[in-house]
């Protein structure tokens, strides 16, 4: 392994290691949840869904389902012995609806059968009234409606309206960002065992197997002993499976506790798709007040962010997005308000970064209009605000109050100019894209990133406010 | 029980198992539904638990498998397919090679396996059984590991933690690597045991309930499903898997035409290239694209290997979608289409075949047996898609284009668009605009704009009305640039995208 500079350097972390299953990926015999030799009399489960983003429930008749030839049983709300949730800590997401849905496809019951083709079979069977409701699906209906989860969460720090009014310039804009699925390429899957006793075992796709035992536990009205939970490897998770992997697991757990047999839930790629929560899209507006120079005097930031129909982890995934907001830059003055929205949508989870993208995203847009604005390369404005290099009692602190040490952003940043030959390739680029006709080329610039200076619960109030936090 | 009777060419009865190779053993199948597919039966019958599900439809190529056949010349020839939707009864006669059956004695690692490891092509480790297969199917065919076509070598695979980097690499390493001897034995027995297998019997496999009908030539299969209309034809199964694995229908039988001798030809006559009913999108391709390279880029954006290996041109056009890719190309080229019932044939032009959204000029008891593609046309021939992912994806918008000049003068056009309306449709305002103009710029820009004419497009998750028009608009200038000679970058390819800033 060569290093950067192109030397060879000796030590562990310059060696190339093989992953240490790699040998079985490449034969196939690494082994994943639904690749697990089951016994023969192993049951497979299918999630009877909502067909309506928002319904009360009025009657359910599973009778025909029940009574179809290989399906063993059918499993509802009321046949769960503990607590009917799923959620990793707020206690608002069901294993299976009751009285009212709220998102398309929610879990309203479960087939156990033989086999999945009978499951799908018998599916379709099932009588469910419903009583549709009026439906908060996007962002903008929810900020309408103020379809909240909770109220604003709140980071202030500075003079935000004193220092905006003073700024020679002003601008206000807006960034829409889309959501996004996970896409392991192995669906949610878990396979469940009843033991002996009140034992069980669930082997898992999880990121999270102790969560795993504890919700499994709640709803079976077990002791979290009772349950061991087996994860011997992932084909992918990215988040999608931090907390997703709890109603599945659970649901089989349940199936093999109340039939006695082994079962297998494994979420078919559609399914996957309508069951389980993505990225939060977000919509981020923005105000900012800047000088000739570049030089941004406040921000005032507004994430909207759509949650789905319940917490799951977006509480978490809101704070760390506010905690990016800023991005590598000091702005003295900025206020940032998180709106976490409700919508009868999938509870949207964690994902690759758990909202830090889209925090630096919306300041990397401030930048970019502020650039524009002022017609100069973006990178000027960027260094014009960089967190410094030292910091004092008023500069190189963060809006929620912890101070930047060892700050090497401008470093890093000349340093790359002059290896990747900025300037003249900029210059290139505008010379192309002035003399072509159809065709303008792609643009060239740099973006930064600040990456967890904290964990967002350490506020130091002597110089920020937050709220609603945490 | 509702099985179809198939009396075979010799007037015996029909044969009622399977037989073919998997890893190296001969297996006789009977008394399976006709509607199994391979990657089920291989997990959950043998198993083989290597070949993963991630989608069931074809498109992440996680159970990619290698099918090998003998050509006329007694050679191997060897194609990916994706497991989760070829059906049983399509195996009949053939070699089936998972990523179980690839290491040689001593359980040593294939060097496809092998470079995938010392190039750190796998993360989480689902998807690479199919990406060692794709692999392993272009080493065995001695082409695809160089770096002009890599990246089609494996583009139906998905991949969500590694990147593609490592795994183009491992790719890549490939090329020059020599099969080792025990590979080369294996080969042989192969071939020797494919020929012990081959058979013209015609073969039905039922489990009582679905049934699975492989006939052999063109009277049985004519007659067969004259006589059972309802029945479902089936050739490559890219569209008819996903009946089963996705919509649960009930396929009680089903005819499959890849096992029809006259049907798996390319006919050349004097002005027409004809395409039978069980030639493969690739087999198409490597025939039509070598004749025009256009619709080569085209037939590499539409479908991954493991997808053209199995869909066949005339599925493409029987299923008549208004977004295949297929038919504005092959109306642009001026193609006839030719349908059969029992030994009534008639022959239309392509573009009439298709009446409205999900409605084609196909009667009961007939099939597309065949579509004719002029031989002689097609100088100015170019087919252009826009798709919001680059490979494998649903066109928002696609054009075919054609047209003579004579003189400095348009004296005919043929522009055809998917997309644009319910069914692959032309774009009449806009040919006859162009009609005797001259041969130059200016002449497509003010055509151009009759597109507003010809269509009045949808709105959907591919692209807004507004949207399309703009680009089928975009399109037919563009079409001009590039015939009257002016330098139009072609972004499809990376080494032009990347001269253009040096």
């Amino acid at each position: 392994m060569k290093d950067t500079d192109g030397s060879a350097k000796e030590g562990i972390v310059h060696k190339a290691i093989r992953h240490d299953s790699a040998h079985k990926h490449v034969s196939g015999a690494a082994k994943y949840v639904d690749d697990i030799a089951v016994p023969p009399n192993t049951l497979e489960i299918l999630l009877g869904q909502s067909k309506f983003a928002h319904a009360k429930i009025l009657s359910m008749d599973l009778s025909q389902v029940e009574n179809f030839p290989g399906v063993i049983k059918v499993l509802t709300a009321a046949d769960i012995p503990g607590t009917n949730d799923c959620s990793p800590f707020a206690g608002d997401d069901p294993i299976f609806a009751e009285n009212v849905v709220s998102y398309l496809g929610q879990s309203v019951f479960a087939v156990v059968a033989e086999d999945i083709k009978t499951a799908r079979n018998a599916i379709e069977l099932a009588e469910i009234k419903y009583e549709e409701l009026p439906a908060v699906i996007n962002i903008d209906q929810a900020l309408e409606t103020g379809n909240v989860l909770g109220p604003p969460a709140v980071i202030e720090c500075g003079k935000v309206d004193q220092a905006l009014a003073k700024s020679k310039n002003k601008l206000e804009g807006k960034i829409i960002l889309g959501g996004q699925e996970h896409f392991y390429l192995e669906g949610q899957a878990a396979f469940a065992i009843a033991g002996e006793d009140t034992d069980i075992v669930v082997h898992c796709s999880t990121q999270h197997p102790t969560e795993i035992q504890h919700k499994v536990a709640m709803a079976l009205g077990l002791s979290n002993h009772d349950v061991t939970v087996i994860t011997r490897r992932m084909g992918g998770g990215f988040g999608g499976k931090e907390s997703q992997g709890n109603l599945p697991a659970i649901v089989a757990a349940l199936a093999a506790k109340l039939t006695g047999r082994p079962a297998k839930l494994i979420y078919d790629r559609d399914d996957d798709f309508i069951l389980t929560g993505k990225r939060h899209d977000f919509q981020i507006s923005y105000k900012v007040g800047f000088e000739d120079n570049g030089l941004i005097n406040s921000v005032i930031v507004d994430q909207a962010m759509r949650c789905g129909m319940s917490w799951d982890l977006s509480e978490a995934i809101a704070a760390r997005a506010m905690c990016h907001a800023e991005n590598s830059y000091f702005i003295k003055n900025m206020r940032i308000t998180s709106h976490r929205l409700k919508t009868n949508t999938q509870s949207n989870t964690a994902f690759r970064g758990f909202g830090g993208p889209q925090g630096i995203v919306g300041m990397e847009r401030v930048i970019d209009h502020v650039a524009h604005h002022l017609n100069v390369d973006p990178l000027l404005v960027r260094e014009r605000n960089f967190y410094p290099h030292k910091t004092s009692a008023t500069h190189g602190i963060t809006p929620y109050g912890q101070t930047v040490h060892d700050c090497i952003i401008q470093d890093i940043i000349s340093e790359l100019k002059k290896t990747s030959d900025y300037a003249d390739r900029r210059k290139d680029i505008e010379k192309f894209n002035k003399n072509s006709e159809f065709f303008k080329t792609r643009d060239f610039s740099y973006s930064c990133k600040v990456w967890d200076f904290l964990q967002c619960k350490l506020f130091k109030p002597s110089r920020c406010t937050a709220t609603c936090l945490q | 029980m509702d099985t179809l009777p198939i009396v075979g060419a010799d007037g015996g009865d029909v044969r009622n198992y399977l037989t073919f190779i998997l890893n190296g053993k001969t297996q006789r199948v009977d008394n399976i539904a006709g509607d199994m597919t391979l990657l089920k039966w291989l997990r959950n019958q043998k198993s083989l638990v290597g070949s993963k599900e991630g989608c069931a439809e074809g498109d992440c190529g996680a159970c990619t498998v290698a099918i090998v056949k003998t050509d006329d010349t007694g050679n191997l020839t060897w194609r990916s397919v994706n497991a989760c939707i070829v059906f049983m009864g399509m195996l009949e006669g053939c070699a089936v090679i998972t990523v179980e059956g690839l290491n040689g004695p001593d359980s040593e690692l294939h060097p496809c396996q092998k470079a995938l490891i010392d190039f750190h092509g796998s993360q989480c480790g689902f998807c690479t059984p199919g990406f060692v297969m794709s692999l392993f199917t272009a080493w065995s065919n001695k082409h695809g590991l160089m770096a002009e076509d890599i990246d089609d070598t494996l583009a139906g695979n998905l991949c969500r933690c590694t990147g593609y980097r490592p795994i183009v690499e491992a790719g890549l390493s490939l090329k020059n690597a020599k099969q080792p001897q025990w590979e080369l034995d294996r080969n042989e027995i192969l071939k020797k045991e494919l020929l012990k297998i081959k058979s013209s019997e015609p073969v039905e496999i039922t489990n009582g309930k679905n049934s699975f009908s492989v006939p052999t030539n063109y009277e049985d299969f004519s007659t067969t499903y004259a006589d059972q209309p309802s029945s479902t034809i089936v050739s490559g199964a890219t569209d008819i898997g996903l009946w089963v694995t996705k919509q649960n229908r009930n396929l009680s039988n089903m005819i499959w035409t890849g096992r029809v001798k006259e049907f798996s030809k390319i006919d050349q006559q004097e002005d027409f290239i004809i395409i039978r009913p069980a030639v493969t999108h690739q087999e198409a391709m490597e025939k039509l694209g070598s004749k025009w390279p256009t619709i080569n880029a085209l037939w590499k954006r539409f479908g991954s290997v493991q997808v053209r290996n199995s869909g066949t041109v005339c599925g493409n056009l029987a299923n008549g979608s208004p977004i295949g890719d297929l038919p504005p190309a092959l109306i642009a080229l001026g193609s006839l289409i030719e349908l059969t019932n029992r030994n009534k044939k008639r022959k239309l032009p392509l573009e009439e075949f298709f009446i409205e959204y999900g409605r084609q000029d196909r009667h009961s008891g007939e099939y597309v047996s065949g579509v004719f593609v002029p031989n002689k046309s097609g100088n100015n021939f170019r087919c252009y898609k826009l798709s919001k992912r680059f490979d494998q994806d649903i066109s928002a918008v696609m054009m075919g284009a054609n047209l003579s000049v004579e003189k400095t003068k348009i004296t005919k056009a043929t522009i055809c668009f998917g997309g644009m309306a319910g069914t692959p449709k032309r774009a009449t305002e806009v040919e006859k605009a162009l009609l005797d103009q001259p041969f130059e710029p200016q002449s497509f820009i003010k055509a151009s704009k009759n597109i507003n004419k010809d269509f009045d497009p949808l709105t959907d998750v591919r692209g807004s009305a507004d949207y399309r028009r703009k680009a089928a608009q975009n399109l037919v200038m563009k079409y001009g640039y590039e015939l009257t000679g002016s330098f139009v970058p072609n972004l499809a390819d990376r080494n032009q995208v990347e001269n253009l800033v040096s």
